[in-house]
């Protein structure tokens, strides 16, 4: 597959505990050319306490709040759904956009993430040229084209 | 009731003795005597002692008219009574089928108070009472039976839930945890022959190819698996009256792909009727019919797919005919079966899933499904379902 350079930067977190699945994920988005930094979480706790800022992520400097959260569903101790409705709980992290990505094709996993508010549902493609075309999209689409949610609104106060 | 007994027969104690099968304990069931007469409560001996049972065991009535003249082993129990001041003493059998359950004893004070009318009487007594006995003993038993019965169903439903329950943590796992390493298996031998083909001799690029092969098919195998078990974890169907030709519409646009692939021709009866279904269960079954007739098409020969419909009162026969290789008598049969394979992977791809998935929506729907040949070549799929009355139409 040709693709074009994408332009998108941006901040990423990405949630997955397999090594190898945060092995393709990156490479493909080497491969795409996505200018985003990419901070992987293995667990749903570290995921947690990067959102929040806590621990030893507490310098927003060097560990800014992402544009975009690459959520896997299931993880040891807390779980992608877990994680999913505790961001969309918080107050400050409530409207960041969530992008499952899974290889759950469930009918339950589904409904349960789109009930708690996730913004989109991908099921891992089980080829590198499928999981560079996903992030090629997720990239072009996500970070290009959608216009994010302002994390502090005026609104709010 | 026994105070009818004493009125039809003026005796001193009259009473209802239940056996055991095996005739070795007694239970007086009921008891009617005078005040002064007693069986007294701790009994060392047995109201009906077996040499009377023996007797009774043979369906005849025991008459002893004069206690006091009792000899032998009789005489221990005579001397018993006797002191309560009976003399006279009678054992009715009540039988059922043959078989002693009780006894109604009879006893008098004065010797041989029992005449042959009484013994008539006290006869017909104690056979209409065995039957009384017999009824109720059946409702027992047939009351015991339905309990048993629920207890067994509501165990059995248990243990198919926590099955069921099983079967669904186990897919689930399948799909995630099979998955993950065969997209590791995939993904990094799709890099290694892309990004390092150069650094790989032919041997080398072959076996990557062969890596590549292998694990997309075992990525289908998986998809179909899960899709077979989602099939048997899926709840009631959804069943409403379903346009048959709005299914066969979108399975043609969801195989135009592979369609244009195989260089098939699909011929679609005009206004196919309407049946009694699910719709996802119709779309799935006529999406891997049409699927198998696209690739099991003979060497050389485009496949031509035929679907059509018989209706028979209330019922729809939709047929898909093909023009392909066909399949032998003997596994008209068992090509429904899971794994179920007639073709090398070599010859025909395939997961030998696609055929269970049909016949299992199918009989979710309440149908039927098999295999016919066809006229001239090839085969003929049938899938007969329930259908929709005039005015229920969708």
């Amino acid at each position: 597959m040709r693709l074009p350079n994408a332009s998108a930067a941006g901040n990423l977190l990405l949630v997955e505990d397999n090594a190898l699945d945060v092995e393709l994920t990156l490479y493909a988005f080497r491969e795409a050319r996505l200018r985003a930094e990419v901070h992987v979480s293995r667990t749903g706790d570290d995921a947690i306490r990067y959102l929040l800022g806590q621990g030893p992520y507490g310098d927003r400097g060097a560990f800014p709040l992402p544009d975009l959260v690459l959520l896997d569903l299931k993880l040891p101790g807390i779980d992608g759904h877990e994680v999913l409705r505790r961001i969309k709980t918080a107050p400050n992290l409530k409207r960041l956009p969530v992008i499952i990505l899974t290889s759950s094709q469930e009918e339950s996993d589904l409904v349960k993430s789109y009930d708690s508010g996730a913004n989109s549902y991908l099921v891992k493609p089980s080829s590198a040229t499928g999981f560079l075309e996903v992030v090629h999209r997720i990239g072009q689409y996500w970070l290009d084209l959608n216009i994010g949610p302002p994390l502090f609104a005026t609104a709010d106060r | 009731m026994l105070e009818h007994v004493v009125r039809l027969i003026p005796c001193e104690w009259a009473s209802i003795i239940l056996h055991d099968e095996a005739l070795t304990e007694e239970t007086i069931f009921a008891s009617q005597h005078m005040p002064d007469i007693q069986v007294s409560p701790v009994r060392t001996q047995p109201v009906v002692p077996n040499q009377v049972l023996e007797r009774l065991k043979s369906g005849r009535t025991a008459i002893a008219p004069d206690l006091g003249l009792q000899e032998g082993p009789l005489a221990h129990l005579a001397a018993d009574l006797l002191a309560q001041g009976v003399r006279a003493a009678m054992a009715n059998p009540m039988m059922v089928q043959g078989r002693l359950i009780g006894t109604l004893a009879l006893a008098a004070r004065q010797v041989g108070f029992f005449t042959p009318e009484h013994q008539q009487i006290a006869e017909e007594i104690a056979s209409q009472v065995a039957i009384a006995f017999y009824q109720a003993e059946l409702n027992d038993k047939i009351a015991r039976h339905t309990v048993e019965l629920e207890r067994r169903v509501q165990e059995r439903t248990a243990l198919l839930e926590s099955a069921n329950h099983d079967l669904e943590l186990f897919s689930y796992s399948v799909s995630h945890d099979l998955r993950a390493p065969l997209r590791a298996i995939q993904g990094f031998s799709e890099i290694i022959s892309r990004r390092h083909r150069a650094a790989l001799n032919d041997e080398g690029r072959r076996y990557f190819e062969n890596i590549i092969v292998a694990s997309s098919q075992m990525d289908q195998l998986i998809t179909d698996l899960l899709s077979y078990s989602r099939l048997g974890r899926q709840r009631v169907p959804h069943m409403r009256p379903v346009s048959l030709d709005s299914v066969l519409s979108d399975v043609m646009i969801d195989l135009t792909a592979h369609i244009l692939e195989a260089d098939a021709r699909i011929e679609v009866a005009q206004s196919l009727p309407s049946v009694d279904g699910d719709r996802t269960l119709l779309k799935q079954v006529f999406t891997n019919l049409i699927q198998n007739a696209l690739t099991y098409h003979r060497q050389g020969v485009p496949p031509h797919i035929r679907v059509s419909s018989i209706t028979e009162d209330e019922h729809v026969a939709i047929r898909v005919i093909d023009n392909g290789i066909g399949i032998p008598p003997e596994f008209r049969e068992r090509i429904f079966g899971l794994f179920q394979r007639l073709h090398s992977q070599e010859e025909y791809p395939g997961t030998g899933i696609g055929l269970a998935v049909v016949r299992k929506a199918v009989e979710m729907m309440s149908g039927d499904v098999w295999v016919e040949a066809a006229p001239e070549q090839g085969s003929v799929f049938c899938v007969r379902l329930q259908r929709v009355a005039e005015g229920e139409k969708p």
